[in-house]
């Protein structure tokens, strides 16, 4: 299916989905596929339309980009066919950076964004309501702050300063 | 900020605790009735070939649910790409799933020529085929010596991991100087070209390893208490294989034909003649067996690779230092050994990368494991644990 097939198809069900284009000319895009942006209320509503009419049956991955300047979050999505590879869109929504950012989960639709769910979840804080298994994977529960953001400070602890453990103290380090 | 969130949880225990309590538990486990038990495996055991700690709940010798605990690699490979520049972060992929090096590198570096659009030179392209197949028959090599020792063979793994594999090593050695994290594919192109007589040493491991396919279809491969261990243990159906965004050969193992080199080729894969190794019923058999026809298939490739490669440069015009992609954003994946392996990269015109996800097929595949381990016995755990294939160092990241 072509990009602009694809688009209108998208379109003819979600009206307000607009495909990404940069503001910038000099803005690069390394990829071909349709690129769409979607209001973040939306995401489970197109996610499951494109698994069940347009047999996007494959999230191949999700995560999130931290753009602190612009105060918004961005979540992306890949799905692909599985019968038919080269069919790709990328699928993306803004989140304000305020508060407990959240969005609906496709964990339900899509058994791979289980995980991929609780990693963002566990490196970005973004909820992701209606989630089955809401918590951290890769930390542990209780870790401060959420590390890919971009301004998370590095809290202090035992390994930072050799010296609380007997070890000899590290050059530079405070 | 910070003062908001308590502070970490710190040992062992209440990480356990931790795990066990709470909704998480809950959902997966509902309650322990009384002639059920928890069995903890990891995360110092030895065939999670790594630190993965699983969680079994049994009845009997059932398994009736299983909790796996991930993170005791994590090293936050994401955030580190945000403090170095484009070309230092080559050395962190070899990192991730350092059984298959070479493919990490490539996929990193594909994801930046996309957004740099810069031509490779073909030489180039050839040396990234024959090197990549290379490292993916050594990481098939592993995974048959170590299938093996889970299931209780050990002999496979002297021929395949102490003889076959230890060739190709000495022969990386001899083109890029490092036997497991080689940093050779570079932004651009490669870093080396090919020593005196390499191509000669080369195709004589190829033919080597054609022959060796039927030794270890005689010790292992059909062997009968090896196939009463693995065939029609641990199935993953096709459906489920997709839902959960399995790739590689666990999913062609489950009779999917998504390989990447075929259906969107990258690099020059598209010049050559293979067939992707398929199988249909996704018991732990058959995942054994599209690895080992993989290799088969990756010879092909590279006999035809050496035999076809051209003279000429093996770097394109990039620059080696200061270089900073342009504004923008890219995602590339390729087939890597355990599955799509991808790079997402934005780029704010920096030295470093502003943001870098890495899609790790270990990682995606392992989440399979709560699923298909439910309903088989404590000994097929094993067994279906090892047929995945996982890397900690790339589920971790």
């Amino acid at each position: 299916m072509d990009k602009i097939t694809l688009l209108e198809q998208v379109r003819a069900q979600f009206p307000d989905v607009m495909e990404v284009v940069s503001p910038d000319p000099k803005f690069v895009r390394g990829n071909d596929e349709l690129q769409v942006k979607v209001p973040s209320s939306s995401v489970s509503d197109i996610a499951s339309f494109l698994k069940k009419t347009l047999k996007f049956d494959f999230l191949n991955f999700m995560t999130a980009v931290d753009y602190v300047k612009e105060n918004r979050f961005e979540l992306v999505y890949h799905f692909m066919s599985s019968s038919e590879p080269v069919t790709q869109i990328f699928v993306k929504t803004d989140l304000p950076r305020e508060g407990e950012p959240s969005v609906p989960s496709i964990a339900p639709l899509y058994a791979s964004a289980d995980w991929q769910e609780r990693e963002t979840y566990d490196l970005f804080g973004i909820r992701f309501d209606g989630h089955p298994n809401h918590k951290r994977i890769l930390l542990w529960e209780g870790y401060p702050g959420w590390p890919l953001r971009k301004d998370y400070v590095h809290v202090q602890d035992k390994y930072d300063n050799g010296s609380e453990i007997g070890l000899p103290k590290i050059p530079g380090v405070k | 900020m910070t003062a908001a969130f308590p502070s970490p949880a710190g040992t062992v225990n209440e990480r356990a605790d931790s795990l066990l309590s709470g909704p998480s538990f809950e959902t997966k486990m509902e309650r322990i009735s009384d002639h059920e038990m928890l069995l903890n495996m990891g995360p110092q055991h030895p065939s999670t070939h790594g630190v993965l700690r699983v969680v079994l709940k049994l009845d009997g010798e059932t398994v009736t649910g299983a909790v796996p605990d991930l993170g005791y690699l994590h090293r936050g490979v994401e955030k580190l790409a945000e403090n170095r520049t484009f070309g230092q972060f080559i050395i962190l992929t070899d990192r991730d799933d350092y059984l298959c090096a070479m493919l990490n590198n490539w996929a990193y570096c594909l994801s930046i020529e996309k957004l740099l659009k810069v031509e490779i030179p073909q030489r180039a392209e050839y040396l990234r085929v024959i090197a990549g197949e290379m490292n993916r028959i050594a990481s098939h090599l592993l995974f048959i010596g170590t299938f093996g020792i889970d299931i209780g063979a050990f002999t496979p793994f002297l021929y395949a991991f102490g003889r076959e594999r230890e060739m190709i090593l000495d022969l990386f050695e001899q083109l890029c100087g490092a036997r497991i994290t080689y940093n050779y594919v570079r932004i651009g192109g490669v870093s080396n070209d090919l020593p005196e007589g390499w191509v000669e040493k080369a195709k004589k491991f190829v033919a080597h390893m054609q022959a060796c396919l039927k030794e270890y279809d005689d010790l292992l491969s059909y062997n009968p208490i090896f196939m009463d261990r693995t065939k029609g243990i641990g199935v993953l159906p096709k459906e489920k294989a997709i839902a959960y965004g399995v790739s590689g050969p666990n999913l062609r193992a489950s009779g999917v034909p998504l390989d990447l080199r075929k259906d969107a080729p990258y690099g020059i894969y598209s010049k050559f003649q293979f067939s992707p190794a398929v199988r249909q019923n996704g018991d732990c058999w058959d995942r054994y067996m599209v690895r080992r026809d993989e290799i088969a298939e990756s010879c092909k490739i590279l006999e035809q690779a050496l035999d076809g490669i051209v003279a000429g440069e093996i770097m394109g015009k990039v620059p080696k230092v200061n270089l900073r992609p342009p504004v923008g954003e890219a995602y590339a994946q390729l087939e890597g050994a355990r599955g799509l392996l991808g790079v997402y990269i934005v780029s704010d015109g920096g030295l470093s990368p502003y943001r870098l996800h890495l899609r790790a097929p270990s990682y995606i595949n392992l989440a399979t494991l709560q699923e298909i381990l439910v309903g088989w016995k404590v000994a097929d755990v094993v067994a279906i644990l090892g047929s995945i294939d996982i890397v900690l160092g790339e589920v971790d990241r």
